[in-house]
């Protein structure tokens, strides 16, 4: 079709609205007859609302609900001063593909959503080499600890579990017994 | 042509490892146990050893050791981050006593328990723990000697009454020979 049969993309947009009468569908019909653009766009127009009524809504979530419907009001006040399109005047399979693309974005959507309600999300993953490395390190910091206790002869690790297993509340520099006894000089 | 391309794909790797460590350090910061050092390596230069450990990695190390000592397991699965930075050189760093002095003060005044102070011409060392009711929350250690500063932060909630079965469960020897657990 081109641009002289406007007049029929009228015609099969009031024929799948249910508004075309008996005459001009009978009209319609005749013309698609011998002509077969004619004929295509009605197939395809026909395809189209076939596939749009196919399709399997899914109610989205309340609060996904919600936010749609603020976003008119939203929108509103954004673009008030500036000129806005219109849905009509386009013919009709063309506002329904992009209308399809709206139940499609909200199957999206609520696919994007689907982790939040399933299982929690992974731990990072390392790699084996990483966790060997880092006992490793692990184990030379606590080694470091251990070397800097046993250098000043103070066995740090044994007088805390020792004190603080007693349940200490109050200033626990008081409960080492090391802490006074090895604190050589005040030179500070 | 071939020395040129592994010295840029060592400097790539080293700046990896330093982004690593900076990302690791940011995420620790926000614990209580978490102490600010400062700038060592204006004072010290670059450190020997450089360990900087977050929650992931030590839970991963725990979960490994759970079947041979699940006591030592439970015990990491609550340790946030274990950092270290050991620097060592021909004689003690000028400004190395301040720096540690200046940081003892910091951590005195924020409310962490001194519990082992060392003041001696050749060695310094503090032990602070940062506690809440009976919980600690965090444990450094710095110590320094004519050849060696080692700065130590363990972070995390621990009963100090398992660090002693930690520090026996990980008995080795610093100066290079043994690394590995339970080693006899």
């Amino acid at each position: 079709m081109n641009i002289l049969d406007e007049h029929w993309e009228a015609q099969i947009n009031a024929l799948l609205d249910g508004e075309l009468g008996a005459e001009e569908t009978a009209e319609l019909r005749r013309e698609a007859e011998h002509n077969a653009a004619l004929a295509r766009a009605i197939v395809d127009a026909y395809a189209l609302q076939s596939s749009l009524d196919a399709l399997q809504l899914e109610r989205a979530p309340d609060s996904l609900r919600a936010r749609l419907a603020d976003i008119p009001q939203a929108e509103k006040a954004r673009t008030s001063a500036e000129p806005r399109l219109s849905w009509f005047g386009m013919p009709r399979w063309v506002a329904a593909g992009a209308m399809a693309a709206v139940p499609l974005a909200v199957v999206a959507m609520l696919m994007m959503q689907a982790p939040e309600t399933g299982p929690a999300p992974e731990q990072p993953q390392f790699t084996q080499e990483q966790i060997e490395q880092a006992a490793r390190d692990v184990q030379t910091a606590f080694a470091y600890l251990d070397r800097i206790g046993e250098r000043t002869g103070l066995e740090i690790q044994g007088q805390l579990a020792k004190e603080l297993s007693h349940g200490v509340n109050d200033n626990v520099a008081e409960h080492m017994p090391f802490t006074s006894r090895n604190k050589r000089e005040e030179n500070s | 042509m071939k020395r040129m391309i592994l010295t840029l794909a060592s400097a790539a790797f080293l700046t990896l490892c330093s982004a690593t460590t900076w990302a690791q350090e940011d995420e620790l910061k926000a614990f209580p146990g978490y102490v600010d050092f400062g700038q060592l390596g204006s004072v010290f230069g670059e450190p020997t050893v450089e360990i900087s450990l977050g929650k992931g990695l030590l839970n991963f190390v725990g979960a490994f050791t759970a079947d041979e000592d699940p006591e030592v397991a439970n015990l990491f699965s609550r340790l946030d981050g274990v950092r270290v930075q050991v620097f060592e050189g021909e004689s003690m760093a000028s400004g190395a006593v301040d720096l540690v002095k200046g940081v003892a003060s910091n951590l005195s005044s924020s409310g962490w328990e001194s519990v082992v102070t060392v003041n001696s011409q050749e060695e310094q060392v503090r032990v602070f723990m940062k506690l809440n009711q009976d919980v600690v929350e965090g444990i450094t250690v710095m110590a320094l000697d004519e050849t060696e500063a080692a700065f130590i932060n363990v972070i995390g909630t621990l009963d100090p009454a398992e660090l002693a079965n930690l520090m026996d469960h990980f008995d080795v020897d610093v100066n290079g020979v043994e690394f590995g657990s339970d080693a006899d």
